[in-house]
């Protein structure tokens, strides 16, 4: 992939719009976290990292449109997210959840096809080069011995490449991912983020990842977004610092 | 075809092939429009079952979860006790209509109400249990009716709920038949949302497929199907949940395409089937549809589950 794209955060408040209740008027809104602004481009691989509940996944779910911004500006290429369709958006931007998907006999292979989904015909028919895409983002991410495999008998590890295959698969220039290390072990995780880092230098990806393994993100990240409390945020360049800087910058957003 | 042609001949005197005349009233009004009516009722509930499966990802959703059939019951209940109290029960044009209509609406009610509620809420295992609970109003409402009904009208409405296919004329299956298979036809218009639907609400919206518009045309044809088939043959229990369990567990693909059409299939096969074994089992007496569905459909579903073990 060689287009470049620049996805801009400009004071972006993230955090919830929720009604009371369906038969009460007006919205209440839980703010939980505000004054966002950061600028990624092609080719970064950037860390999110921040304590439980401060919104790192709040953050990504509202990048990839599942949740509503509070205040603020997204935007790509200098256009704002709000005017792109889901269906383009679903072309741009793949993500990475926590939840689990599976069952109904969906295997591998299907689970990375629907990352075809946004490029298919009314009938969801894969072509050709749909099914070489799917096989090549299978072999990228070691999973061609599991193919027919149902999806909800993979070790999480295997879960979490499948899902990230299915990412691939969408072709989009940004691909967010929220936790992917969490339930893996040492060297799965290693593993994990070595192919990130390898995906978003060969295919000029700009990959976006919560974790909260801090030697991971120090270790591959090429960008670090720190949520810390008192709503201070840092964006900043990994290789900019010494890596005692960093480990100190980290360790006060956790204990400070 | 073998199973349409052994319902055909099968009765209370057994035909041969060679003496099937189309013009024989019996043949015609009773064997030929009952082949049909299990055909559609075998095609529809199968295909609303497995859309709410997927929908709320759980096999076991089938068309009573929403609360669609018991709506019916109490509506054709209410219909059925009125009828009797203000004694024109007797006259079977009027009352069979009555009941038709009077669960048509019943569902459709009920349908109305979950995508009321649908509108409001995002969350699916809210909207399950919104309608598992609409469901046990209805089921009290029906109890409650059914407690001061008279005999008559309570007997009435027990045989109604045992499911019948022979009670539909030409006009009826043409109905059916239209609107049926009209509602199928927009389905598979739709299977690529609906094949997106297996990955969930989140990912759905992700690969950019409206998550809450495709939701609500699921639910209304699912309820549309599910009102068509009580209405004709009564709450048909079974087949909903178990065919599509079936499919999934016969033919191990995620291919939604294949799954519906898989549905229309064997549904409709197995309702033949189960319809000749009515007539056939029993010299000189006719089961009650819903048993045979049953007893035979559940001890095939335990054996499938069995068989392959890791679902």
């Amino acid at each position: 992939m060689v287009v470049n794209v620049k996805l801009n955060i400009i004071d972006l408040s993230i955090g919830y719009a929720s009604k009371p209740a369906c038969w009460q008027a007006g919205k209440q809104t839980t703010v939980v976290y505000k004054g966002i602004s950061a600028s990624f481009t092609s080719g970064m691989m950037v860390g999110i990292i921040g304590k439980n509940g401060l919104g790192k996944s709040t953050l990504l779910r509202t990048i990839v449109g599942l949740q509503e911004k509070l205040q603020g500006e997204i935007s790509l290429d200098n256009k704002a997210l709000d005017l792109l369709s889901k269906h383009e958006l679903a072309k741009m931007i793949a993500v990475v959840l926590t939840e689990k998907v599976g069952g109904f006999n969906l295997t591998v292979t299907d689970l990375v096809a629907m990352g075809r989904v946004p490029y298919t015909n009314a009938f969801n028919h894969l072509e050709e080069a749909d099914k070489k895409i799917i096989h090549d983002c299978i072999l990228v991410c070691g999973l061609n011995e599991h193919t027919s495999k149902p999806v909800n008998e993979l070790s999480d590890g295997l879960f979490q490449k499948a899902m990230i295959a299915k990412g691939l698969a969408q072709q989009t220039p940004i691909l967010l991912l929220d936790e992917p290390t969490a339930y893996l072990d040492f060297p799965s995780k290693h593993q994990l983020f070595e192919l990130l880092k390898k995906v978003s230098k060969e295919e000029n990806k700009c990959i976006i990842t919560s974790s909260h393994d801090i030697e991971l993100v120090l270790k591959y990240a090429s960008h670090m977004l720190i949520l810390s409390e008192e709503n201070e945020f840092e964006f900043i360049e990994t290789s900019n610092y010494k890596v005692s800087e960093l480990f100190k910058k980290v360790t006060n957003g956790y204990f400070g | 075809m073998a199973f349409a042609l052994n319902v055909l001949l099968a009765g209370s005197s057994v035909l041969k092939f060679s003496e099937i005349n189309f013009d024989d009233y019996i043949f015609r009004n009773i064997r030929l429009s009952k082949a049909l009516t299990a055909l559609l009722c075998g095609i529809s509930l199968p295909i609303a079952g497995q859309i709410l499966q997927v929908l709320f990802r759980n096999p076991l959703a089938g068309p009573y979860v929403l609360g669609i059939s018991s709506a019916s019951s109490l509506a054709v209940g209410i219909a059925i006790m009125a009828l009797h109290t203000f004694g024109v029960m007797g006259y079977l044009f009027f009352s069979k209509t009555a009941i038709i209509l009077a669960a048509f609406a019943g569902s459709l009610f009920c349908t109305l109400l979950i995508l009321f509620v649908a509108k409001k809420v995002i969350s699916n295992v809210f909207l399950l249990l919104i309608g598992l609970m609409l469901g046990q109003i209805f089921g009290a409402l029906q109890s409650f009716v059914e407690y001061f009904s008279t005999d008559k009208g309570l007997r009435e409405f027990v045989m109604w709920s045992f499911g019948s296919l022979g009670n539909s004329t030409y006009t009826d299956i043409t109905l059916f038949a239209g609107i049926g298979i009209g509602l199928i036809i927009i389905l598979f218009m739709l299977t690529k949302p609906f094949q997106v639907f297996l990955m969930g609400q989140n990912y759905a919206n992700a690969l950019g497929v409206d998550f809450a518009k495709y939701r609500i045309y699921f639910i209304v044809i699912s309820s549309l199907l599910t009102a068509l088939a009580t209405a004709f043959c009564g709450p048909i229990a079974f087949v909903g949940l178990s065919i599509p369990i079936m499919t999934r567990l016969i033919y191990r693909t995620s291919d939604q395409k294949f799954q519906l059409t898989a549905c229309l299939l064997l549904g409709g096969i197995t309702m033949l089937i189960c319809d000749t074994l009515c007539y056939t089992i029993l010299p000189d007496r006719v089961i009650p549809i819903n048993v045979i569905t049953t007893l035979f459909g559940s001890p095939f579903i335990i054996y499938l589950l069995f068989k392959t073990r890791n679902w």
